[in-house]
């Protein structure tokens, strides 16, 4: 089964993107208690202990949620919205992934209250420095309010 | 003073064009109004006094035949009396020879004639007009002073009044009856009157024949004129014309018109005369009255004239407001125009023309928010469209990338030289597909995005992008020649595109000159500022000029220049967004320059 206690919690629907992100964190010690999580309903079920994750005890929160803002079903925004309108999850850390840096969606994402964003290019170097760059930023640097 | 001059000119004209129609129109029919009435009132006038001149002389004409006859019979009795005196017996024979035993019974006789003091003398003369006897009322001397009148009277066979004598203050005049014996004259019987008229007869005359009318007594051969109380001047007189009438001016330059006859038996003339004035004074009153009645006329067509244009002139103005309210876009008050004349027909033709203005134009709108709609539908679809694009293009990229670099990074043992190679281009290839992507996103988004306008300071603007491209503290060797830039008015972001383009384009296509030199600058002409980026690069053919803004059109290889042939298609969209024009001069090796104008 799933831990209880996770650093990060990574959304993404693409398997190649997922891949190479969970590769780039784990080369970092930064995916040992890392959950992925396929699509937004998925997600959000982890995240509020509902549907298959029934019973999870939600207190214990992520670090830190990356989340693709384009999926299926329930897309990154709405994740976000859900997130950030639950005062029991609203003081995780969101990082946005988003394939654009002109995505109006960055915008959106701001104003729902993300923390962060990350543009996923084409170039994987750049991706892979992002990610490590903002996954030590947030997991270790950061301090949550207590 | 040349301002004050033509100002006065035009206060001075007065246009009859510049009068509104309802001022046109009562003006007009009160000019005609005047003219026919003046002319009429004229023609009236003249014929009136025509026939009133006329109506006077026919009237003095038979007054003074009147009066000459009515003379002529009061003669007849005294004429007829003197005759018979003159026939008398004893007078026929004293005047015989040896007829002096007469005497007393004849002197008798003629004393019998002197009936009042008028008659002052009676006389009797022989053929050789030799006084024979005398009857006197007073005393010898009044005989002696008419001694000198005796050869003067005509005589002949027929009794007669003499002329018109002047003695002193008075005035006499003759009555002659000639004495025959045995049809032979053989001497004359004279009376003398004085000629005085009493004012009782005056009066009566006057009555008679108006008072403003004069009446005058005077010898037919024109030696004395007399008012019947005092001598006077009447010279005026035409003798030859003793049937009709005549006019003349008095010393006053007073028009009269005068009728003269003769009276029978007498040597006199009679004239009557009245002033022209009196005659024409019913004409005058005419006249007066047509002027007041041709006043009130005017002034009641003016008012009809002045009604009529206004039922004319409102209903325009009504269809003219009613015009100017649909130029406003207000169709709601349609023009009550009532009746079935022209304006009524207009009115109608006007609101039913309203009506379909206002279809059509509702039409239109309605067209107008479907095409709209349409339009935003689409809009959002290549919104959409162009999101996965960007989304769903690249992640097949990243994979490509993320897992050769995977293959480069954890299989690197196991890739020979040639693989490394291979890794590498398909890397590169990617990355390139994935700018290509980018360039064509932003590319379509310029279309779509709505310019907003500031105030962009382009000297600053300029500097920023090149130090950003190319910093001049950053060793590099381009030569930069910044001459002063206007500011623009457009939208900073979409400008800022514009200009990063431009000189990228200088730096790239210099960057293999020994001595790259880029001049930016500006030229102002006829409200247009014109910008340009030049350089001494390596230019291109002019050949293909046409296709430098077109996207994804290249002049160099890939392998010579990078780049993807979107930059100066950006460029071109941006400024023919802004209203503006983009060219390029070149030549091959050459360098090159680019313009944009942009309206001011």
């Amino acid at each position: 089964m799933i831990a209880d206690s996770v650093d990060i919690l990574f959304v993404e629907d693409n398997f190649n993107d997922a891949e190479l992100a969970i590769r780039e964190l784990k080369k970092h010690h930064m995916a040992n208690n890392l959950v992925h999580m396929e699509d937004g309903e998925e997600a959000l079920e982890f995240i509020f202990g509902t549907g298959k994750f029934k019973g999870r005890n939600i207190t214990r929160a992520p670090k830190l949620i990356l989340l693709d803002i384009q999926m299926p079903k329930i897309n990154g925004i709405e994740v976000l919205q859900k997130i950030k309108s639950d005062p029991r999850t609203r003081t995780i850390p969101v990082i946005m992934l988003t394939s654009s840096k002109e995505d109006p969606d960055i915008q959106k994402s701001y104003a729902l209250g993300a923390n962060s964003y990350i543009v996923k290019p084409v170039d994987f170097k750049g991706f892979s420095d992002a990610i490590r760059n903002l996954g030590f930023y947030w997991l270790l640097l950061n301090q949550p309010p207590v | 003073m040349v301002k004050n001059k033509s100002l006065n000119k035009r206060r001075m004209s007065f246009s009859f064009r510049s009068l509104s129609l309802q001022q046109r129109l009562p003006l007009l029919i009160s000019m005609l109004l005047l003219a026919i009435m003046v002319t009429f009132s004229w023609i009236s006038y003249i014929g009136v006094k025509t026939a009133a001149l006329e109506t006077g002389k026919e009237r003095l004409r038979s007054l003074a035949s009147q009066l000459s006859v009515m003379f002529s019979r009061s003669t007849q009795s005294i004429l007829a009396a003197t005759q018979a005196t003159a026939n008398h017996e004893s007078v026929i024979k004293v005047l015989q020879p040896g007829g002096s035993e007469f005497r007393g019974q004849a002197l008798e006789e003629l004393q019998k004639l002197r009936l009042d003091s008028t008659w002052v003398l009676v006389e009797l003369l022989d053929i050789n007009r030799q006084l024979v006897i005398y009857s006197e009322r007073d005393s010898a001397h009044v005989k002696s002073r008419f001694d000198s009148l005796q050869q003067a009277f005509p005589l002949n066979h027929l009794a007669k009044f003499g002329k018109i004598y002047q003695l002193g203050d008075f005035m006499y005049y003759p009555i002659i009856a000639p004495v025959t014996h045995d049809n032979r004259v053989t001497g004359y019987l004279v009376r003398w009157r004085l000629l005085a008229a009493s004012p009782k007869a005056l009066e009566q005359f006057s009555q008679l024949i108006g008072t403003k009318a004069k009446l005058y007594f005077g010898n037919a051969d024109g030696s004395l004129w007399t008012n019947m109380t005092n001598v006077v001047s009447y010279q005026k007189i035409d003798t030859g014309n003793l049937r009709g009438s005549f006019e003349y001016l008095d010393a006053k330059g007073e028009k009269l018109i005068a009728a003269a006859r003769p009276i029978a038996n007498t040597s006199w003339l009679i004239s009557v005369e009245f002033p022209e004035q009196i005659v024409l004074q019913m004409a005058n009153r005419f006249l007066r009255q047509l002027i007041i009645i041709g006043g009130i006329l005017i002034i009641v067509g003016i008012l009809i004239a002045w009604l009529m244009s206004r039922s004319l002139t409102k209903p325009l103005n009504k269809l003219m407001l009613a015009a100017s309210a649909i130029a406003d876009g207000q169709y709601s008050s349609p023009v009550k125009v009532h009746g079935n004349d022209e304006l009524g027909k207009l009115a109608s033709a006007f609101n039913s023309m309203a009506v379909q203005v206002q279809n059509a134009r509702q039409d239109l709108e309605n067209k107008v928010i479907e095409r709209t709609v349409q339009l935003e539908a689409s809009n959002r679809e290549l919104e959409s469209y162009s999101y996965s694009i960007s989304h769903d293009l690249r992640a097949p990229l990243r994979a490509i990338i993320g897992f050769v670099s995977v293959l480069e990074d954890e299989y690197t043992n196991k890739l020979d030289p040639e693989a490394k190679r291979i890794t590498t281009v398909i890397k590169d290839s990617t990355m390139k597909m994935g700018q290509l992507i980018d360039d064509l996103l932003a590319f379509s988004r310029l279309g779509r995005n709505e310019i907003v306008k500031t105030n962009i300071n382009t000297r600053e603007m300029v500097n920023e992008i090149i130090n950003e491209l190319a910093p001049v503290n950053d060793g590099n060797k381009i030569e930069w020649i910044i001459r002063p830039l206007p500011g623009i008015y457009g939208d900073a972001n979409m400008i800022r595109q514009v200009w990063t383009n431009l000189i990228s384009n200088a730096i790239k296509y210099s960057g293999n000159k020994e001595k790259p030199r880029i001049e930016t600058g500006a030229f102002i002409d006829k409200e247009q500022a014109t910008f340009f980026v030049r350089d001494n690069g390596v230019g291109f053919d002019e050949k293909y000029k046409g296709k430098l803004f077109k996207v994804f059109q290249r002049l160099h290889r890939s392998s010579e220049f990078e780049g993807t042939g979107v930059g100066l298609a950006i460029v071109e969209k941006i400024i023919s967004k802004h209203g503006g024009k983009v060219w390029a001069e070149g030549a091959a090796a050459k360098g090159a320059s680019f313009y944009f104008s942009l309206p001011a």
